[in-house]
């Protein structure tokens, strides 16, 4: 009897997943090499609701292309992102600018995120050294610490997963002196293919607690096909009515 | 009796008497002089450096200053301002939405200060239209027009008549973007500031800024600077029975570091000038020893005929006032005529030597000011001409104590 | 030296010196006094003018600085100096060179999670830096030094406050690369940096520059900072620079020409200072010039008596003289002794008014201000307090001999 519970500890503890291959794991649910998707953000200020329609295009991490289509004033204006840069093209001023380094941390469309936010989708593994800091039958808890030379503001980020498919739940992001900044929080969890992704994200800044930013991703395709001159500059207007 | 002593004594030596009188009259005109163009030139520069765009005082969201967000901006105007309207010591008040905006040219996009500004009301609380050097200035049907800084023009390189873009948040949150024409430049020689504000007429940024009554600065001018703080706490107490989140500040506080550099400044000058009243004053004090001196053996005598050495001292002390109120009366009259002559029509420097004076000060991000004007205040120099009287009759102290120490037969024969 | 009688007529000017001790000491003490006076004015004044100039060299772009010529109207990190090497080679053989930086500057966004503003991003070489500009004596907070990694940053007092940093925070700053694309880099602060120049200490970061150099794909470098040995040289060699460095594309601007006022603040205080001498020496001419008269005037008689025994009038001049010179001149020695002494001391260890040093940082200035201590002010006052004696001394001795001393031995007091 005592053998078959060693035998079946010892195949639970090889069963063990590292952080980085949780990490891995979440990012295969909610990442796609070449995705489509239709979005819908609602950004909720101490001066009301305002809800925004866009549509998104990505090949990996590195490149993305997002068209407003609602609100009407705001429809056509397209965004372009390689790598760390990012373009806007605003039909209404028939420009399109590329976003300076001094813009940056303003609020991108007049969301939570910023443009740094949206130009650094990148890789979590990338950035941050993941340790499992607490683990149950249903969750894992994740501590991040960016690794030294990460051009990340965060002190440290707290993540919940969900065990059985990798699931985020909850991430609680802080700043260097450890003080609670912002927490985004995962749910509406869809099936498409072998991935199982939250198809709502949240936004909660912490220290303004009547703001609140909801995505809803009312559509996604993680395998479609798209052509590559959809990220040039060329495309931002030429995509854009 | 000791009067008469005293006065033939001032006569029968006049050249003495006389170079006392002139260096006292010097000192005198001197220092109420000096001190005048000291106070009248830092008023002036703080003065100068507070309305071309500050404002003497500024109502604000009180959380504004900590955090200079949407949440914290002053959320009725109307009301803001009504509450204001009993106050009979404001001379006039503007409303100001200061935000950050990127201007984009076809070749060039910049991050600067992009303001919504009252054009009419803030002609009256800055100089934000006296500054015009190209173009015109906005008016209050102004759409689509901007006010921009010479040094922002140039960077864009964008001259008066072209168009720019401008992006940025609405108050809302919401994003906002449209085209505008230059329609005029300023030039206020602080060259951070030209290098990096622009300006719209609020009606217009209004509707693209969804700022509707709402603002994130009201400046306020007050009839009379000198009582500032006197009205200072007016406006908090109107602002506070109606709306108490809603603080008001005034320049001391704003621009707390350049009074406190004017202080110091002040404390210089006020060094130097003790310099030369050192020498000034031991010359009169090297005067009355002598003139003392010089009576040993009549001073010896009369106290031998029964003077008592408190006459002699009565005697010593009323010709130093005699020559003391003379000389300070007329160092401060001739000096007050001209400290208040000079207030009026004020000084014009516009080089010390070599030293161009509108380099020098926007060096130091101060306004430029070549005109030193002077500052009249007959409280101070009734003060000032004080304290030169008791100088003066402190420069015969030591004869006193000197001639005291004789006895009278010593006295007579001193030779 | 002297002969026999010099000496007599030494003592006896001595001994009427002693006697009068009354108006001797205060004009001693005149002269002595408004010595130290203007000695620490003339110090300290210079003094602080000198230190802002010396600080805003030092600190900003040097003596002499290099850059691309079209940096100043653009400023623009592609507009950089490809051939370094070259051009250093070149300033090797300038020998008033004392010494030289290369620096990379760009502008940028600095952030942490709770605040971002625009920054002044320098690249510096810490080591090469310490002998030029000497940055590791500015510092406050922290250690002269980049970390071990080298992914440290020093930044001004100023900015530090505002984004609520301390040692060992990371900060992100965010800039733009030749090719105009962004980067961000994340730097640790390893120290707080307080210079007195506005532009670093409310908007600067220094960073390694070899590490900036990777990051934003620069070759060569946007500003090479000369120090000269004498900065009153700077035109000179610029001259001889400029013909030495025949490239079209590179501008070289001096101190004077990037901050005509600093100079010129200089020289104003300078003559402010002669001319208040100027005044000073006049004033106390008068003081001496009274008390030369009594002294003179009451001794008519007793100088008669001398010129009646064959003393000639030349000789009662030099006593006259002498008497003068040794009042003036012990005032001078106490002047200058104690002056001096209190100008040592300002110039070794400075006045510290730290209670101002906020109102002082406006006039880029630092609170704790060092006097300078020159040969000239002790030579000027000494020919400026010779001078006035001796000018002090002319109408008396006219008067004298108006009196006409030996007849006056018949007059009745």
């Amino acid at each position: 009897m005592k053998i078959i519970v060693l035998m079946l500890f010892s195949l639970i503890k090889l069963l063990a997943f590292s952080a980085n291959e949780i990490i891995k794991g979440v990012e295969h649910n909610i990442q796609s090499d070449s995705g489509y998707s239709k979005i819908t953000m609602i950004v909720t200020t101490s001066r009301g609701e305002r809800s925004m329609k866009m549509e998104s295009w990505n090949r990996g991490n590195e490149k993305s292309f997002i068209r407003i289509l609602y609100p009407k004033q705001n429809r056509g204006i397209t965004f372009l992102k390689v790598n760390t840069t990012m373009w806007q093209y605003v039909p209404k001023i028939e420009k399109t600018i590329k976003i300076p380094s001094s813009m940056m941390m303003q609020s991108w469309m007049g969301s939570d995120f910023t443009n740094d936010d949206i130009t650094k989708e990148s890789s979590i593994v990338d950035d941050y050294n993941a340790i499992i800091s607490k683990e149950d039958n249903i969750l894992y808890i994740l501590t991040l610490i960016p690794k030294e030379d990460a051009a990340v503001v965060w002190g440290k980020i707290i993540m919940t997963i969900q065990k059985e498919h990798f699931i985020p739940i909850k991430a609680i992001y802080y700043d260097e002196d450890g003080v609670e900044k912002r927490i985004l929080e995962y749910s509406d969890i869809k099936v498409v293919g072998s991935r199982y992704f939250p198809s709502v994200m949240t936004l909660l800044p912490s220290e303004k607690d009547k703001n609140k930013t909801i995505v809803i991703m009312d559509k996604i395709d993680f395998d479609a096909e798209i052509d590559d001159s959809r990220f040039t500059k060329s495309a931002l207007k030429r995509y854009s009515r | 009796m000791i009067l008469k002593m005293a006065l033939r004594e001032l006569l029968s030596h006049k050249k003495r008497s006389i170079i006392t009188l002139l260096l006292s009259i010097f000192s005198t005109a001197l220092f109420v002089f000096v001190s005048a163009i000291n106070d009248g030139s830092h008023k002036q520069i703080i003065r100068s450096s507070v309305e071309v765009y500050p404002g003497y005082m500024e109502i604000i969201n009180s959380k504004f200053e900590d955090e200079p967000s949407f949440e914290n901006l002053i959320f009725d105007v109307k009301r803001t301002k009504k509450s204001l309207d009993g106050i009979k010591s404001l001379k006039a008040y503007s409303v100001r939405f200061e935000t950050y905006a990127l201007y984009a040219t076809d070749k060039k996009s910049v991050g600067a200060m992009f303001t919504a500004i009252e054009p009419e009301n803030e002609a009256k609380i800055s100089r934000l239209k006296s500054s015009l050097v190209e173009g015109e200035y906005l008016n209050s049907d102004d759409k689509n027009s901007l006010y921009l800084g010479v040094e922002l023009a140039k960077r864009l390189n964008i001259k008066v008549g072209d168009t720019l873009s401008f992006i940025s948040t609405a108050s809302d949150y919401s994003f906002a973007a449209d085209n505008l024409t230059i329609k005029g430049l300023f030039k206020t020689k602080l060259y951070e500031f030209d290098n990096s504000s622009g300006f719209v007429n609020k009606v217009y940024f209004d509707e693209v800024m969804k700022s509707k009554n709402i603002a994130t600065h009201i400046i306020l001018s007050p009839k009379d600077v000198e009582q500032i703080d006197i009205t200072t706490l007016l406006v908090q107490e109107a602002l506070s029975s109606e709306i108490s989140e809603l603080r008001v500040k005034n320049y001391k506080e704003t621009m707390e570091d350049l009074i406190l550099a004017m202080e110091v400044d002040e404390v210089f000058g006020y060094i130097t000038l003790g310099i030369f009243f050192i020498v000034i004053f031991f010359v009169i004090a090297i005067f009355a020893f002598l003139s003392v001196y010089a009576r040993i053996r009549q001073i010896g005598i009369l106290r031998a005929i029964g003077t008592t050495p408190k006459q002699i001292v009565s005697m010593i002390l009323i010709e130093a006032m005699i020559l003391g109120i003379i000389s300070v009366g007329i160092g401060g009259a001739v000096s007050a005529y001209g400290v208040h002559y000079y207030e009026k029509n004020p000084i014009e420097l516009t080089s010390m030597g070599n030293l161009d004076m509108e380099d020098y000060m926007t060096q130091y991000n101060m306004v430029a000011e070549i005109t030193f004007p002077t500052d009249y205040n007959p409280n101070k120099i009734l003060v000032q001409m004080f304290i030169m009287l008791l100088l003066n009759l402190i420069t015969v102290i030591y004869p006193i104590v000197m001639i005291n120490r004789f006895t009278p037969t010593e006295a007579i024969r001193y030779v | 030296m002297f002969k026999d009688i010099e000496l007599l007529y030494f003592k006896m000017a001595c001994l009427h010196v002693f006697r009068r001790k009354g108006r001797t000491l205060l004009i001693s003490l005149m002269i002595a006094i408004s010595l130290i006076g203007l000695l620490i004015m003339e110090g300290m004044y210079e003094g602080m003018m000198s230190q802002l100039t010396q600080n805003s060299i030092k600190t900003g772009s040097g003596t002499i600085v290099i850059e691309h010529k079209k940096l100043r109207a653009d400023p623009n990190i592609k507009y950089n100096i490809k051939e370094a090497q070259k051009i250093i080679s070149i300033l090797e053989t300038e020998s008033l060179i004392s010494s030289y930086v290369l620096r990379i500057s760009q502008k940028g966004l600095i952030s942490t999670a709770g605040f971002s503003q625009g920054v002044s991003v320098r690249g510096v070489d810490l080591k090469l830096e310490s002998k030029h500009s000497e940055f590791q004596n500015y510092i406050i907070e922290g250690e002269y030094n980049f970390g071990i990694r080298n992914h440290g940053a020093i930044i001004g007092y100023r900015l530090a406050k505002k984004l609520k940093v301390g040692i060992g925070k990371k900060v992100i700053v965010t800039m733009q690369d030749v090719n105009n694309e962004v980067l961000s880099t994340a730097l640790k602060v390893t120290a707080v940096i307080k210079t007195n120049n506005m532009a670093i200490d409310g908007t600067g970061l220094l960073m390694d520059i070899n590490l900036l150099r990777s990051l934003t794909a620069v070759k060569g470098t946007t500003e090479i900072s000369i120090l000269l040995s004498n900065k009153d040289a700077d035109f000179k060699v610029k001259q001889s620079l400029e013909k030495k460095i025949l490239d079209n594309e590179l501008a070289i601007y001096t101190y004077k020409e990037l901050y005509p006022s600093l100079h010129e603040s200089e020289a104003f205080m300078k003559t402010f200072n002669q001319i208040s001498s100027a005044f000073i020496f006049i004033v106390a001419t008068l003081g001496i010039f009274g008390v030369v008269l009594v002294s003179v005037l009451e001794r008519v008689r007793e100088f008669g008596i001398m010129m009646a025994i064959g003393t000639k009038f030349r000789d009662i001049v030099k006593l006259i003289i002498y008497e003068s010179l040794i009042i003036t001149m012990s005032g001078y020695i106490v002047g200058a002794i104690i002056g001096g002494s209190l100008l040592w001391y300002f110039n070794i260890y400075g006045l510290d008014l730290s209670g101002f040093s906020d109102a002082f940082s406006i006039f880029g200035m630092d609170s704790n201000i060092k006097a300078t201590i020159k040969q000239e002010y002790f030579t000027s006052s000494f020919v400026s307090v010779f001078i006035a004696t001796l000018a002090a001394t002319i109408i008396p001795i006219r008067t004298l001999k108006k009196r006409n001393p030996i007849q006056s031995i018949q007059e009745k007091v």
